[in-house]
């Protein structure tokens, strides 16, 4: 492999560095952002410091505005999800990938097929059946529509074409089960698509509004951002520095899973050129 | 199959509609009014016994954080009455509201707000009014109007605001400028404190969508204008009023009276407290409290002076209003104890109470005579305001033209087009869209 010469190395770690810090700003500016007054806000909107740091806004936020019951809630749908994707995911990859059944021609496209139709337009339909199963106001009701997703059955499935035929035809032979086969030999072999799917799941259940919001009924299974919306709801306008603080909230457990997983992550996005 | 009846189906389509578009107003269906009134449910009688049973509210805004204090009053005359609350993000009531109808998952007692009434109303899910529940006249005129759809009133008003002239009164003296009354005085006004150094002495909306589109209004019908006609058939933006309005209104940005480009909404009070302007046309009375957060308390009282907006070269007087109003869907299990307590929270009394806690102004005249809100400058030049308050155009279509007209007005600060080929394309557009019949 051709190496670069110092100077080429030097311009390239610089000019990452810079990269790296402009995408770095805005972070910096809402955790900063959460230690300011409202009325700091309304004075310059756009100062990078508070005056002085006054924690005030996060007491509020969990002490008033019931934000631990909102994390809790949001906690419990994204682990199921995470649970849910890893397992059914992993399945209907393998199922896809390895197994002949009639109609595997038509479910893959299917399944292609339903991550191009727009949320929007499964919406409403999707609200009332859950209404008729009656589920609403639920969090089994929230997590049903994120527990397999089409996405994750795809970065599956193509990690599922990656594992060798050869090793588990010696499964067979050793008269190992279908099943067996699956969680032995399988399953080990896809750490990084897993990983993947688990971060790619946690993401969309943590971040998902709209949806939890309608079929929240009662503020007892509001989640995060959608109590972080109803808390930060100011007269006429918003409480800034609740609304901030909510989000360094919110964020942390998304940067503490993307640190643990971020190795495996990072192999899965190549390994299935997603981008 | 799912049977739904015919204002689940209007509202499952127009929820549809609502979440496909970014604006949550489209299409896609007809009023209430036009397939006969309250077509959602039939208005309820309520008698004078104390309510009972369960009220579910769901509200939006931050007022939902302090009602339950009205709760607490309500109850001492209603004892046998349970109010459970919940509080929804405003940007998304509409869309969970319509779904909620659709699935007939609704509360028994909700208030929206002026903007979103058209949409909510346009789903057919809600009652009308029942008759003798309150005295339309104690209510502002134009706040009352804004629930009334062929002369069936659905909401009952809760409070109301009119927007003002804010000015920076030291910066004004020290300009020999007076408080302008009329167009021409504004821009008088300007002009003098232009020479006097303000960089840009008058803050006018700069967003250039259905919130700009909605100060153009105010300016329309100071001119004899408006937007919509009067049976809200037929879109009247291009009328010559309204092209008179809009060249006043982009000249006294495109002659350096106002920036073309700010003060974006949180930079208002940055601005004048700067004085980078020196009045802020057409603003919320809530920016008083503002500029006391901002720069300490009792800054507002030394430095701004109040006034309604100027009237049009007839001497028509017009303002931007807003405000919120209690609805009740035609699904709601409590509709007996939701109007009741609609009915309390118009009483005078209860209107006054509300002000004490929240400060929202109310809707009920009689509760302006209250010693509670006597002698209060920023309520007096609302009060005035709220005289000749002007409505948004009543159709659910109402946010996406307005935001058509918006960025036609950018044209013509931007030099793009005159006034009348912008509002010319703006009623091609808006008649495209229709009313959302």
């Amino acid at each position: 492999m051709k190496t670069l010469s110092p100077t080429r190395q030097a311009l390239n770690y610089t000019a990452l560095a810079v990269i790296t810090v402009f995408m770095l700003l805005p972070f910096v500016w809402v955790f900063f952002g959460s230690f300011k007054t409202q009325g700091e806000f309304l004075a310059n909107p756009g100062a990078w410091f508070p005056e002085t740091f006054q924690i005030d806004n996060y007491i509020q936020l969990f002490r008033d505005r019931g934000f631990g019951d909102y994390m809790m809630n949001s906690f419990i749908v994204s682990s199921v999800a995470i649970a849910g994707n890893v397992v059914f995911s992993a399945m209907a990859g393998y199922a896809l990938a390895k197994l002949r059944f009639r109609g595997k021609n038509v479910v893959f496209p299917l399944v292609i097929a339903s991550m191009i139709v727009p949320y929007v337009a499964l919406f409403v339909p999707q609200f009332v059946i859950v209404v008729q199963m009656g589920l609403v106001d639920s969090l089994i009701a929230i997590i049903l529509p994120v527990l397999t997703l089409p996405l994750c059955v795809f970065i599956m499935r193509q990690f599922a074409h990656g594992v060798p035929y050869e090793l588990m035809e010696a499964a067979r032979l050793d008269g190992a089960g279908e099943g067996r086969i699956f969680f032995r030999v399988f399953l080990p072999l896809t750490g990084p698509g897993l990983a993947t799917v688990a971060i790619l799941s946690f993401l969309t259940s943590w971040n998902n509004f709209l949806w939890p919001l309608v079929v929240a009924q009662s503020q007892d299974t509001y989640t995060a951002p959608v109590g972080l919306s109803v808390a930060s709801q100011a007269s006429n306008s918003i409480s800034f520095g609740l609304l901030l603080a909510g989000a360094m909230v919110v964020l942390l457990p998304i940067l503490i899973l993307f640190l643990f997983l971020q190795k495996y992550f990072i192999q899965g996005v190549a390994a299935t050129g997603l981008k | 199959m799912y049977p739904l009846s015919p204002s689940r189906r209007r509202a499952t389509m127009l929820g549809i509609a609502l979440l496909t578009s970014s604006t949550l107003l489209l299409t896609g269906c007809g009023r209430a009014a036009e397939d006969g009134g309250a077509a959602g449910g039939d208005a309820t009688t309520v008698d004078e016994k104390p309510a009972t049973g369960t009220i579910e509210i769901w509200t939006q805004g931050a007022d939902g954080a302090e009602l339950p204090q009205m709760f607490d009053e309500f109850k001492k005359d209603n004892p046998d009455v349970e109010i459970n609350m919940t509080q929804v993000p405003e940007a998304e009531f509409a869309s969970k509201m319509t779904a909620a109808i659709t699935a007939g998952t609704v509360p028994d007692l909700i208030y929206a707000f002026t903007e979103t009434q058209s949409s909510l109303i346009a789903t057919g899910g809600f009652d009308a009014v029942p008759e003798k529940l309150v005295d339309p006249d104690d209510f502002f005129e134009v706040i009352w109007d804004n629930s009334v759809y062929d002369d069936v009133a659905y909401g009952v008003p809760w409070y109301a605001y009119a927007n003002m002239q804010i000015i920076r009164t030291d910066l004004a003296e020290k300009a020999g400028a007076e408080v302008p009354t009329d167009w021409d005085s504004l821009r008088t006004f300007a002009e003098k404190l232009k020479d006097a150094g303000t960089e840009y002495p008058l803050a006018l909306d700069s967003s250039y969508d259905a919130y700009t589109a909605r100060q153009l209004l105010a300016f329309s019908v100071q001119n004899g204008g408006g937007f919509i006609s009067d049976d809200l058939s037929t879109w009247t933006i291009n009328s010559e009023e309204n092209v008179e309005a809009l060249e006043f209104l982009s000249s006294l940005k495109t002659d350096g009276l106002a920036s073309s480009d700010g003060p974006a909404f949180l930079d208002t009070v940055p601005w004048t407290s700067s004085g980078k302007n020196a009045e802020i046309v057409d603003g919320g009375p809530w920016f008083i409290s503002w500029f006391d957060d901002a720069n300490g308390a009792g800054w507002s009282d030394e430095h701004l002076t109040l006034a309604p907006m100027p009237t049009g070269p007839d001497g028509d007087a017009a303002t931007t209003v807003g405000g919120g109003s209690w609805m009740v869907p035609s699904d709601s299990e409590n509709k007996d104890g939701a109007w009741k307590f609609a009915r309390f929270m118009s009483e005078p009394s209860s209107q006054v109470k509300w002000f004490e806690i929240f400060k929202n102004m109310p809707a009920v005249k009689a509760a302006w005579e209250d010693p509670a809100l006597a002698d209060n400058r920023v309520l007096e030049t609302v009060e005035k305001g709220l005289e000749s308050g002007v409505n948004l155009p009543k159709v659910s279509t109402w946010t996406q033209v307005g935001t058509v007209i918006g960025e036609q007005m950018e044209k013509v600060v931007r030099g793009g087009a005159s006034a009348q080929e912008a509002l010319d394309a703006a009623q091609a557009q808006a008649e495209s869209i229709g009313m959302g019949d």
